[in-house]
């Protein structure tokens, strides 16, 4: 009897459970407002970002984008924050540009604020009164983020709400020294770890020391010669991606990644082509280049990202493409040997040849990978495999030096001297 | 010569073929590894109900009948507990379809006057078990059950059913383990009950969704044998679930069927008109919930209307609408208060003043002492500047084993209030891990099933 009347009932109550009853599943999420500091050389940037319904919901002000709704809201937010020096002395605050615009979701309110201390004022050690929406919103808060930094990093430098206490910056003073040394750290690390730039200079090495005779690589180059195609590619692949490197940084270009990614894997796959079968046969130069220039610009979205091209300026920059121009050569340094001396065997060819074919399988992965999102799995455990091309070096030096010795060994034991 | 050349070309081709054909070969096996497996449920192929009311109208009539008819009995019997019983399990059963709490009222009311009319030993105690439950008046629950366990007569069943409320209990004193052990003796008693429901929300507050799904699944009738209203309150469901992991898309997909299985349902409508905001339709959101909340009239619906319009700039209707749906949560408070602090709450988190806030989420708090309620006192706190008490519900509801998006994503809040920049950032990432479209600029148009 209890039991039929339990489960009709419960039955009911696993509906309302459901519904009318049910207790919220969680606490309910706010927009709230974001400010990105980003340190400039005597002066900060302020990117405010107000979710723009809460802004006309606190304010009651105009939200139709006209004149006179965005000279209402740079009226509103200078009214609404000031910044000044841990005396109290204030900074000047300029607002550049407002705008009502939809960045990602529900549009929103953003601006961009100039905050200049006044003469002989450190420019990193500042005190904001922030008011923006926060009086009037009490469920309102505003998270301030330092954006860059040499290492990319966003830190949070805290948040304000309704009776918070104004809060206090200190951006630590890298000092052009190891603000420089950051950023060549920046670079290295990049350069190591970007497999997909490794790569095509690996693909683009491969054929090096070698001629092209019939569309096929046949002929040897002499070891000098060899060298000298090696620093050419290398310069040129220097020049390529440094000059894209420092016009996108210093131009402020707004590019979107994901075709310049495409392009840098298609790089690669036609790279490793060319390392097995000659397609551009003695232009080599050219097409390092030609493929530096787009390699360039995936480094200028890493140095944008990082805000180190902005936030030291040229010295950063420097330092970033030096890192990487030094990870590069100490990459050629440690494979361009063993490639000489292996180009001297004939069992090169077919190294050459698998070395080419796993190159221009990655960028085939790569490219399926950027431009549909198909293959994540395979290019993360792809790209572990490659964290240890290190340990593969060690081993083609090995090998290369075994081979070398071996020849050696060869030539004395034989009677009269004798060409490979 | 024609025939080198084009050997030539065949042997250049090879060389670009072959990666090709790597990559095919690689993404074939990637898919057959990464191939999800059959999901439990489906949207797409939802069968049909088996019988009764197709629609909320129908369902309407249907429970105004039964109500009708508890009445009259009552009327002519009014000394005898059983009618009242009866009455207020009529009550109940019309409450599923109200926009407010005045049947739930009513029936506590009418229980409490058979109560008096009834025997010593005796009485409504199981519904009156179920509707505390439904109330969430824990302590009365537990009394119920402690009477209905001394009774001289118990079925398996009974018995069966006695353990499953005290798991719920349990559940909502935050004890997951007391309550699946009282789950598991509950089939113990009786091999043929089956606590997959309630296994179910506690997998889904411990954010393992696809246990969750699966335990609804089972949970679930036959479709055959199951009305047009729960069967698309399991849709309702299962949108949930997809919600609380940030499958929008899918969650929809529930909806609408929730919606096509049982037309008319206001709940079911509100779902449908936010997922339209979900998908970037804000005007065409505002439009359907204002007809919504107009029609219900309920105070979730005004509350989720205020939402939106606030989002989309027009505050003044917000306003207007938050004040409506304030003016419903206090009434509702009056009649059943531990059953409205929760939403209550909630408005005053969103639209209120944060001391009041406070005061209902400690109250919410005492009533039902879970994972949820600490969030929620969580959520208050930080309002209030309160930093540290709010990292310390939130560390008590991940003690109790809660796993849900919210709860991390206010743990990295308070953390980035607190200057904790390493461990704000490590909440965020655990946040992600359980939906990872938990900080996304579209996640606040969420006002309903927001797990």
């Amino acid at each position: 009897m209890i039991q039929r009347a339990l489960s009709w009932l419960l039955i009911v109550a696993a509906c309302l459970s459901a519904g009318l009853l049910a207790s919220p599943a969680a606490a309910h999420l706010t927009p709230n407002s974001e400010i990105r500091l980003t340190p400039e050389q005597d002066f900060i940037l302020a990117d405010i970002i107000v979710p723009r319904g809460e802004y006309a919901y606190g304010t009651d002000n105009p939200i139709d984008g006209g004149p006179q709704s965005l000279d209402v809201a740079r009226r509103y937010l200078l009214s609404h924050f000031a910044v000044t020096d841990s005396s109290g002395k204030a900074w000047q605050v300029s607002i550049r540009k407002v705008e009502f615009v939809k960045i990602e979701g529900p549009p929103d309110l953003h601006a961009i604020a100039v905050l200049t201390p006044p003469p002989g004022v450190d420019a990193r050690t500042l005190v904001i009164d922030w008011h923006v929406l926060i009086d009037s919103l009490p469920n309102h808060f505003a998270l301030f983020v330092l954006d860059g930094g040499s290492q990319g990093e966003r830190t949070i430098l805290g948040a304000v709400r309704t009776g918070s206490a104004p809060l206090k910056v200190v951006i630590a003073d890298e000092g052009a020294l190891s603000a420089l040394s950051s950023a060549v750290s920046l670079g290295v690390h990049h350069i190591l770890g970007g497999y997909d730039h490794l790569m095509f200079l690996l693909a683009l090495l491969l054929p090096a020391p070698l001629l092209a005779q019939s569309g096929r690589w046949r002929g040897q180059r002499s070891v000098r010669e060899a060298v000298v195609k090696l620093a050419q590619i290398v310069t040129a692949f220097t020049i390529g991606h440094s000059l894209t490197l420092v016009g996108a940084t210093l131009g402020h270009w707004n590019l979107p990644t994901a075709p310049v990614e495409i392009a840098i894997a298609v790089s690669v796959l036609i790279s490793a082509i060319h390392a097995a079968r000659p397609l551009l046969p003695g232009r080599e130069p050219i097409v390092a280049l030609l493929f530096g220039l787009v390699h360039g610009l995936a480094f200028a979205t890493l140095i944008q990202r990082a805000g180190a091209g902005t936030a030291s300026g040229a010295v950063s920059l420097f330092g970033f493409n030096l890192g990487i121009e030094m990870a590069q050569l100490a990459i050629v340094a440690a494979v361009a040997p063993s490639l000489l001396i292996l180009s001297r065997f004939v069992l090169y060819k077919r190294l050459r040849e698998v070395l080419a074919a796993l190159c221009a399988a990655a960028a085939t992965a790569w490219i399926l990978n950027r431009s549909t999102g198909a293959l994540g799995g395979f290019v993360t455990a792809m790209e572990t495999v490659m964290s240890y091309a290190g340990f593969a070096v060690l081993a083609l030096a090995a090998f290369a030096l075994l081979q070398w010795i071996r020849s050696r060994a060869e030539n004395r034991s034989e009677p009269a001297p004798g060409h490979v | 010569m024609a025939l080198n050349v084009s050997d030539k070309a065949m042997s250049r081709l090879r060389w670009l073929l072959l990666p090709g054909l790597a990559a095919v070969i690689v993404t074939g096996v990637e898919w057959h590894g990464d191939r999800p497996s059959e999901p439990v449920a489906n949207a797409a192929s939802w069968p049909k109900a088996g019988y009764g009311p197709a629609d909320f109208a129908h369902e309407q009539q249907r429970t105004a009948d039964l109500l009708t008819l508890g009445r009259e009995k009552v009327a002519q019997h009014p000394d005898e507990w059983l009618r009242q019983e009866s009455l207020a399990r009529a009550l109940i059963n019309r409450s599923r379809l109200s926009a407010t709490y005045d049947e739930l009222a009513e029936a506590k009311s009418v229980l409490a006057t058979a109560r008096r009319e009834a025997p010593a030993g005796s009485g409504p105690l199981a519904t009156d078990a179920v509707l505390s439950m439904m109330t969430h008046r824990l302590n009365d629950t537990e009394a119920a059950l402690l009477t209905m366990r001394q009774m001289a007569v118990l079925e398996p069943a009974d018995r069966s059913e006695i353990e499953s409320l005290q798991g719920d209990v349990d559940f909502y004193r935050g004890n997951f383990s007391s309550a699946r052990q009282h789950y598991a003796m509950a089939k113990q008693v009786d091999p043929a009950s089956d606590s997959s429901y309630r296994l179910a929300i506690v997998a889904k507050a411990s954010g393992d969704f696809d246990g969750a799904m699966a335990l609804f699944a089972a949970s679930e009738p036959h479709a055959g044998r199951s009305t047009p209203y729960l069967h698309a309150n399991y849709a309702l469901l299962f949108g949930g679930v997809e919600m609380a992991r940030g499958n929008y898309r899918v969650a929809r997909e529930w909806f609408a069927k929730a919606n096509q299985t049982f037309p008319g349902y206001w709940l079911f409508e509100a779902h449908l008109a936010q997922a339209k905001a979900l998908d970037g339709d804000l005007p065409g959101a505002i439009a359907d919930m204002r007809q919504i909340a107009i029609k219900s009239p309920s105070a979730e619906a005004m509350d989720g209307l205020a939402m939106l319009l606030r989002v989309n700039g027009e505050a003044a209707e917000s306003r207007q609408w938050a004040a409506r749906a304030g003016a419903i949560w206090q009434h509702r408070l009056e009649q059943l208060p531990e059953a409205a602090y929760g939403h209550a709450l909630e408005h005053e988190l969103v639209f209120g003043s944060p001391q009041r806030a406070l005061e209902l989420a400690r109250l919410n708090l005492a009533s039902r002492p879970y994972g949820e309620s600490q969030i929620y006192l969580a959520s208050a706190l930080l309002l209030n500047g309160k930093n540290d008490e709010a990292l310390a519900q939130l560390a008590a509801a991940e003690k109790s084993g809660w796993r849900s998006a919210p709860l991390y994503a206010l743990k990295a809040q308070a953390f980035e209030f607190s200057g904790r920049q390493a461990e704000a950032e490590q909440a965020r990432t655990a946040a992600r891990a359980l939906n990872p479209r938990i900080f996304d600029a579209i996640t606040p148009l969420v006002w309903f099933s927001h797990g």
